[in-house]
C-alpha cells in the first residue's frame, strides 16, 4: 500500500469512530479488490446462459464491425470536392478541406456520379424496397431536382455525369453493359437512350471514365474508345488494349488523348488512346491499389477498402512542359464548356502555359495578393456586390487591365449583341462576361384581368406603376379577397435599379438627392402604408410567386421563364430605358506577371467559339446569331418567344448591378428601409443617410 | 470617510466586473438576455444549448486548437526574445538606442494595414506563406515584448548590477542569478500580455494563412456583427486567457506587480 | 560573459524586429512615394497632398485627435480616481487589481459581442450612442490598467513624506494632488504612453462594433486606411501611415521636451 495510506493510518483523529477514518476506508476497499481478484471476479459468478449471451453478442459485434470495415465505400469526385458513401452516409469533402462532412443519410444508394461540369453536384441512384430505382440530384448536400424513376430493370454498374446528363453502364436482360445517357430531369425521361457514336459499338462496356468532354469507354473485348461528348464523335478509332484493370481519363497532349491506366501487373501506365501505346508513368503506386479517381489537378489511388493510397500531380505525370501557370481566381471552373474551349484556344498560342484555378473568398486577401505583385492572381472574377470596390473603381485605380483597345476584343463587336455596357464603363472595357442574370417581373394574368390592367408588352415607367398601384388599391376596397400589388422583391429591384444607374464607381460619385430618388422612397413608403406589398416569411424558402400577388421580381435564368407571363421592370426614362443586370465579369490583374497572356485569355474566353458553348438558357443570348450556339443538351423548357425577347432586351439595355455591400447592409441589416416603411423616418432623411454613406464609400 | 471611499471603490469595481458577469450569464440562456434586460419582449430560457451546439461545430474546435498552438508557440519564442531585447535597450550605452525605443513605440501605434502588403510579399519571398510559422515569427518579434521588458529591467536599480558584479564577473550569471528573480513577477505580466496579443490576432492570419484549416478561431469569431449573439463562443474564447490569468494571479503577490 | 557579448546577444531579437517590421515599414514608405501598387512611377509628394486634402482623412484625423484625446483623458481621470482608492483600501486591492486587469485580457470579439447588444451601433446613426459605445469600451478595457500602474507608482512613494504632509495639516486630497501625483510624474507619463498606445489599437474594437464604414462621429483614421486598402489604393494607405508616424513623432517629441524641461527645473 502506498505512502498516502500509511500516512493516513499514522494520523490520529481523536473523537472519530474507526470506520470514519479515511485510512480505514482505503484499506477496506483495497482488501475488497484483492478478494475479488482471488475469487476470479464477476465473470465466474455469472450463470452459463448469461455467459453464452455475452459471448454471442461480442461475436456478433465483431462480425458487424468486420463487415462494415470490409464494405467498400463509394466515391465520386469533381472539381468541387470528393463525395464518399460509407456506412449509409453520404459525405462531401470540399476541395482544400481536410475532412469530409456528412451531407445526407441514406441507406440505399447503389450508384453515384459527380457532375464534372457542375462542381458540387452529385447524382445518385437509390433502390427502394419495392424495387424502384430513383435518380436524385444533390448540390453540396441540398436536394435539387425531384428524384425521377428509372426503368426498374436497369442495373447500373458504373456511371459518370456531365452537364445534367448521366452516362451509366446499364445491364438487364436486353441490354448487355451498354452506356445509356439518362436525363436527371423527371420530365425528360423520353430522352433516355443508349449512346450512339458512329464507329463504336456500345456493348459490353466494363469501365467508364469522364473528364471534361472526353469519355473513355473500355469494353470487355479490350477495345478502348475516347469519345468527344460535345460533338458525339470519336477522337480517333478505338484501339485494342488488353488487360487493363482500371482506367481514368487523363490529359490532352499534342492533339492526342491520354488515359491513366493500371495494367495487369498493377503498374500505373499512361495510354495513348489514338495509338494504343502504353508507357510507364514513372510513378510507383501502392501494390494494393484497386481504383483511381481524379480532379482537375491530381490523380488519386485507392485500395480495396476505399482508403486513399496515393495522390499524384497530373501535370507532372503527363510530362508536359510547363513554363509557368496562368492562375484564375474565383472564376468559372475549368470544366465548364466555354472554359474548356477558351483554354484550348489559349494553349494554341501559349502551349507551355498551364491554366489553373484557385479560390480566394476574402476581398482583403484578394486585394493584398493583387497589390503585392507576387503572382498567383492573373485573371479573376468579381461580382459587383462583395464589399470590394466594383470593377469600374478598380479600372480607375489602375488595378485591372483596360481591354478596350485589344484587337481581339474589337473584332468581337460584330458578333456580340450590344451588351458591352455590362463589361465597360465610360467607354472603357474592364472585363469579359462570365454570367449574367436578369430581373423580370412575373405577372399573375388572372389578377391582372381582375384588376383591369392591360399587361404591357414593352417598356413602361414608374409613373405607370404608380397608376397600377392605385388600381390595385381601388380593387382591394371592394374585393372579397384583397391582393398585393407586388412582392417585396419588386421594391428591392426598384432601389437597386436606381443605385446602379446613379452611382459611378469610375468617377467616384453618387447622387441620392434627386427628385427621382425621393419619389422612389415616397413610393415605397406609400405602398407599404397602403398594404400593397407582400412580405415573404423569412422561413419560407420557396421562390414561387404567391397566388395573391400581381407582380413578382426574381432573377431568372432564361431557361426558367417557360411560358409564364413576364413584363419588363418599369424605368425612369422611356426614351432611354435602363435595366438592372447582375453581371459577373472576368478581369485581368494589372499586376499579373503575364499581363499579355492574361488579357489574351480573356479574349479567348469572350471569343465566339467559347461563348457559343455557353448555356444561353442560363445567361441569355450574348451572340447575335443564335444558330452559333449549336445543340444545347439542356433539358429545360425553352422560353416563349416573348419572354426570350424581353430577356435579351434587358441585356441590351442593361447596366451592371454594381451595388455596394455596405449600402445593402445599411438598408437591410441596419434597418434603414424598415424605418422608412414603418414611417419612422422621412424619405429626405433616408436619402441624406444614403448620400452620406455613399460619399464615404464611393467618393472617399 | 473610509467607508464612503470603500463603497465608491466597490461600486467602481462592480462596474468593471459587470460586463464580464453579464457575458458569462448571457451565454447560459437561449434567447438574448441582454435584450431582455433592456426591456424587450424576448423568449428566454436557461440552457446549455449554446455550448453544446458550439461543441458540435468541428471547424470551430479545430480553429480553437490552432489558436492555442499559435499563441503558445509565439509565447515560447517571444518571452526570451523580449527579455534579451529589453536587456539591450536598458543596458546598452551605444548611440541610437533611444531612437530604437522610439521606433518600437511608433510601430506599436501603426495599424497593421500599413505594412500588410510588404509583410505578405516578404512571406512569399521566404517561402513562409500559408504556414503558421509566418504568423508565429511576426508576432514573436512584435515590438510590445521588448518595450515592456525594457520597462521592467529599467526599474531595477543600477546598484543591483554593480553589487552583483563584485561577486561575479559573468554578466550572464549576474543576469540569471541576481536580476531575473526580480523580473519574474513582471515577466508573468508580460506573459499575459503577449499571450493576449497572440490570442487576439486577426489581420495577420487572414493574410498569411489562406488555408482555413490553419487559421485561429479569432477569424471565425470576428464576424460578430452578424447579430447572432455569440455569447457562448465569446466566453469560450476568453477562457484560456482567464485560466492563464488565474494561474498567474495565484503565483503573484499584489506588490510584485511593478512594471513602471 | 562580458557586457558587450551579452548586449550583442540582446541585439539579435532587435534584428528580428527590424526584419519583421522595419523592412516592411521601409517598403511602405516606398509605396507612399510611387503612383500606386500597380504603377511604380515616382509620384513625389502627390499622395501626401491628396490624402491631406481628402475630407475623410481630415475627418479621421479630427476624430482621432478629439475623440481619441478625449478617451485618453477620460481614462486618465478614471485612473486618477481609482488608484488612490485602491491605495487607501489594501484589503480590496488584490481583488480590485484582478477585476481591473481582466478587461485588458478579454479578447475584443468577446467584449464586442456584449457591447453591440447593449448599444445601438448602427452606422447610420451619427449620434451619441456610437461614441458612447466606443468610449465606454475603451474605458472598460484600458482605464483599469492605468489605475493599476498608477497605484504601483503611489506605493513607491515613501510613507514618511505623506506623514510629514499630514503633520503639516494637509488632507488626503491635498496630499494626493500636491505631493503624490507630482512625485509619480514620470510614472504618470508612462501611463499616458500606454493609454495612447491602447487608443491607437482600439481600432479593432471600433471595427468590430461598427464595421468598415461607421458613422462620421466615430470614423477614425484607421477606417480611412482600411477603406483605401480594399480599394487597392495602397499608396494612400502608405501615405497615411507615414503621416501618422510623423504625427506620433511630433507628439512624442513634444512630450519628451516637456519632461526634459521639468527634470532640469
Amino acid at each position: 500500500m502506498n505512502k498516502r495510506i500509511h500516512q493516513a493510518i499514522e494520523n490520529t483523529h481523536a473523537g472519530l469512530k474507526p470506520n470514519e477514518f479515511l485510512a480505514d476506508k482505503i484499506i477496506a476497499e483495497h482488501h475488497h479488490r484483492q478478494d475479488e481478484k482471488r475469487k476470479g471476479g464477476y465473470w465466474l459468478s455469472l450463470p452459463q446462459k448469461a455467459k453464452n449471451i455475452v459471448v454471442f453478442a461480442l461475436v456478433l459485434m465483431l462480425f458487424t464491425v468486420t463487415a462494415f470495415a470490409l464494405m467498400r465505400p463509394m466515391r465520386a469526385m469533381d472539381d468541387g470536392g470528393v463525395w464518399t458513401y460509407e456506412e449509409d452516409k453520404l459525405m462531401f469533402q470540399r476541395s482544400g478541406a481536410k475532412r469530409p462532412q456528412v451531407v445526407l443519410e441514406n441507406d440505399s444508394i447503389v450508384a453515384m456520379a459527380a457532375d464534372v461540369d457542375m462542381p458540387g453536384t452529385l447524382y445518385y441512384v437509390t433502390w427502394s424496397e419495392e424495387g424502384q430505382r430513383l435518380l436524385s440530384t444533390t448540390s453540396y448536400g441540398l436536394p435539387m431536382t425531384p428524384g425521377r424513376d428509372l426503368d426498374i430493370s436497369f442495373n447500373i454498374t458504373d456511371m459518370v455525369a456531365a452537364g445534367g446528363s448521366v452516362y451509366a453502364v446499364v445491364n438487364n436482360k436486353q441490354i448487355r453493359n451498354s452506356i445509356y445517357r439518362i436525363s436527371v430531369y423527371p420530365d425528360q425521361a423520353e430522352f433516355d437512350a443508349a449512346l450512339h457514336i458512329e464507329g463504336w459499338t456500345n456493348k459490353r462496356v466494363s469501365n467508364l471514365s469522364l473528364h471534361g468532354d472526353v469519355l473513355f469507354a473500355y469494353r470487355e473485348t479490350g477495345e478502348l474508345a475516347a469519345i468527344n461528348l460535345r460533338t458525339r464523335q470519336l477522337y480517333c478509332s478505338p484501339v485494342k488494349v488488353k488487360g487493363l484493370l482500371e482506367i481514368v481519363a487523363g490529359f490532352e497532349k499534342d492533339g492526342d488523348q491520354y488515359a491513366f491506366v493500371i495494367n495487369e501487373e498493377g503498374r500505373l501506365m499512361i495510354l495513348n488512346a489514338r495509338t494504343g501505346e502504353m508507357f510507364y508513368s514513372g510513378q510507383r503506386i501502392d501494390k494494393n491499389t484497386e481504383s483511381m479517381s481524379r480532379d482537375e489537378t491530381n490523380l488519386y489511388t485507392y485500395d480495396f477498402d476505399g482508403k486513399q493510397t496515393g495522390c499524384y500531380n497530373i501535370l507532372q505525370l503527363s510530362g508536359k512542359k510547363v513554363d509557368h501557370l496562368l492562375t484564375i481566381v474565383d472564376g468559372p471552373h475549368l470544366e465548364e464548356p466555354s472554359m474548356a474551349i477558351a483554354i484550348e484556344m489559349f494553349n494554341k498560342k501559349y502551349p507551355n502555359v498551364e491554366v489553373v484555378r484557385r479560390d480566394i473568398l476574402d476581398n482583403r486577401v484578394l486585394a493584398t495578393e493583387m497589390m503585392a505583385d507576387e503572382g498567383g492572381v492573373d485573371v479573376f472574377a468579381m461580382q459587383g456586390m462583395y464589399g470590394m470596390t466594383p470593377a469600374p473603381g478598380l479600372l480607375a485605380n489602375g488595378a485591372i487591365i483596360d481591354l478596350t483597345d485589344m484587337p481581339e476584343m474589337q473584332a468581337l463587336r460584330d458578333d456580340y449583341r450590344d451588351i458591352w455596357g455590362l463589361m465597360s464603363t465610360h467607354g472603357r472595357q474592364y472585363g469579359v462576361l462570365w454570367e449574367t442574370g436578369v430581373d423580370l417581373f412575373q405577372v399573375n394574368p388572372k389578377l391582372a384581368e381582375a384588376v383591369g390592367w392591360e399587361i404591357p408588352t414593352g417598356v413602361w415607367t414608374w409613373e405607370d406603376f404608380d397608376a397600377l398601384a392605385d388600381k390595385v388599391y381601388a380593387y382591394n376596397q371592394t374585393a372579397e379577397k384583397p391582393i398585393y400589388l407586388a412582392g417585396e422583391n419588386v421594391l428591392t429591384n426598384m432601389r437597386w435599379q436606381y443605385e446602379a444607374t446613379h452611382t459611378d464607381y469610375y468617377l467616384g460619385t453618387a447622387d441620392f438627392q434627386t427628385a427621382e430618388y425621393l419619389a422612389l422612397l415616397e413610393r415605397i413608403q406609400d405602398l407599404s402604408v397602403r398594404g400593397l406589398i407582400y412580405i415573404k416569411d423569412p422561413h419560407d424558402l420557396s421562390f414561387d410567386m404567391p397566388d395573391n400577388t400581381l407582380l413578382w421580381a426574381e432573377e431568372h435564368a432564361l431557361g426558367k421563364l417557360g411560358n409564364d407571363t413576364y413584363v419588363l421592370p418599369p424605368v425612369y426614362d422611356i426614351e432611354n430605358p435602363l435595366f438592372l443586370v447582375d453581371s459577373w465579369c472576368l478581369m485581368a490583374n494589372a499586376n499579373s506577371r503575364y499581363p499579355e497572356e492574361a488579357a489574351y485569355f480573356l479574349a479567348c474566353y469572350a471569343s465566339v467559339e467559347a461563348t457559343s458553348n455557353q448555356f444561353y438558357l442560363n445567361c441569355g443570348q450574348w451572340l447575335k446569331d443564335k444558330s452559333l450556339y449549336g445543340e444545347q443538351h439542356d433539358m429545360r423548357t425553352p422560353p416563349s418567344a416573348q419572354n426570350e425577347y424581353l430577356y435579351n432586351f434587358v441585356l441590351e439595355h442593361g447596366v451592371p448591378q454594381l451595388r455596394d455591400l455596405e449600402l445593402m447592409r445599411l438598408q437591410i441589416t441596419e434597418g434603414l428601409l424598415e424605418m422608412l416603411m414603418n414611417g419612422d423616418i422621412t424619405p429626405q432623411e433616408y436619402a441624406d443617410t444614403m448620400q452620406q454613406k455613399a460619399d464615404m464609400l464611393i467618393g472617399g | 470617510m473610509k467607508k464612503i471611499t470603500a463603497c465608491v471603490l466597490v461600486v467602481l469595481l462592480l462596474t468593471f466586473a459587470l460586463p464580464m458577469l453579464m457575458l458569462f450569464a448571457a451565454s447560459f440562456f437561449q434567447g438574448d438576455l441582454i435584450s431582455f434586460l433592456k426591456g424587450e419582449t424576448v423568449f428566454l430560457q436557461a440552457s446549455w444549448q449554446r455550448y453544446t451546439i458550439m461543441f458540435d461545430n468541428e471547424e470551430l474546435l479545430i480553429q480553437l486548437m490552432n489558436s492555442i498552438k499559435i499563441a503558445l508557440s509565439t509565447l515560447i519564442l517571444q518571452l526570451p526574445l523580449s527579455v534579451l531585447g529589453g536587456l539591450f535597450l536598458a543596458r546598452s550605452s551605444i548611440k541610437g538606442v533611444g531612437l530604437i525605443r522610439v521606433l518600437l513605440l511608433l510601430l506599436l501605434l501603426l495599424p497593421f494595414q500599413s505594412i500588410m502588403v510588404p509583410v505578405f510579399k516578404m512571406s512569399r519571398w521566404l517561402n513562409l506563406y500559408d504556414t503558421q510559422l509566418a504568423v508565429i515569427l511576426m508576432q514573436a518579434f512584435s515590438p510590445l515584448g521588448p518595450l515592456i521588458a525594457w520597462l521592467l529591467i529599467r526599474a531595477i536599480p543600477g546598484e543591483h548590477w554593480e553589487a552583483a558584479l563584485l561577486d561575479c564577473k559573468s554578466q550572464l550569471t549576474i543576469f540569471c542569478r541576481a536580476i531575473m528573480p526580480q523580473l519574474l513577477p513582471g515577466l508573468a505580466v508580460l506573459t499575459l500580455l503577449c499571450f493576449a496579443e497572440a490570442w487576439n490576432l486577426v489581420e495577420l492570419p487572414l493574410i498569411l494563412l489562406p488555408d482555413t484549416e490553419l487559421r485561429p478561431a479569432s477569424l471565425m469569431l470576428n464576424d460578430i456583427r452578424s447579430g447572432s449573439n455569440q455569447y457562448a463562443e465569446a466566453v469560450l474564447y476568453a477562457l484560456p486567457i482567464l485560466l492563464l490569468y488565474g494561474i498567474t494571479g495565484i503565483t503573484l503577490k499584489k506588490e510584485d506587480i511593478s512594471i513602471v | 560573459m562580458k557586457k558587450q557579448k551579452l548586449l550583442l546577444i540582446g541585439a539579435l531579437p532587435l534584428l528580428g524586429f527590424a526584419a519583421c517590421y522595419l523592412v516592411p515599414l521601409g517598403m511602405t514608405v516606398y509605396y507612399a512615394l510611387v503612383n500606386s501598387a500597380f504603377d511604380d512611377r515616382f509620384a513625389g509628394l502627390d499622395n501626401f497632398s491628396y490624402v491631406m486634402s481628402n475630407q475623410y482623412f481630415q475627418m479621421g484625423m479630427q476624430n482621432l485627435s478629439l475623440l481619441g484625446g478625449g478617451m485618453i483623458l477620460a481614462a486618465l481621470l478614471a485612473s486618477l480616481v481609482i488608484a488612490p482608492l485602491l491605495y487607501r483600501h489594501p484589503k480590496l486591492t488584490g481583488l480590485g487589481m484582478a477585476v481591473l486587469l481582466l478587461p485588458l485580457l478579454i479578447p475584443s470579439v468577446s467584449a464586442v459581442s456584449l457591447w453591440s447588444a447593449v448599444f445601438d451601433t448602427r452606422s447610420m446613426l451619427a449620434s451619441a450612442s456610437s461614441q458612447a459605445a466606443l468610449i465606454t469600451l475603451y474605458l472598460w478595457k484600458y482605464a483599469g490598467v492605468g489605475a493599476v500602474l498608477l497605484y504601483t507608482a503611489l506605493q513607491k512613494i515613501p510613507q514618511a513624506i505623506t506623514d510629514a504632509a499630514a503633520l503639516d495639516g494637509a488632507g488626503a486630497v491635498r496630499t494626493y494632488f500636491a505631493i503624490r501625483l507630482p512625485m509619480a510624474g514620470e510614472q504618470l507619463a508612462g501611463v499616458m504612453i500606454f493609454l495612447t498606445m491602447f487608443m491607437f489599437r482600439c481600432y479593432k474594437e471600433s471595427y468590430l462594433l461598427f464595421g468598415d464604414y461607421p458613422s462620421s462621429k466615430v470614423y477614425m483614421l484607421q477606417h480611412y486606411m482600411n477603406h483605401q486598402y480594399v480599394k487597392m489604393n495602397f499608396q494612400y494607405v502608405a501615405a497615411c501611415a507615414v503621416l501618422l508616424v510623423l504625427f506620433a513623432l511630433i507628439l512624442y517629441g513634444a512630450a519628451f521636451l516637456i519632461m526634459k524641461r521639468r527634470r532640469l527645473a
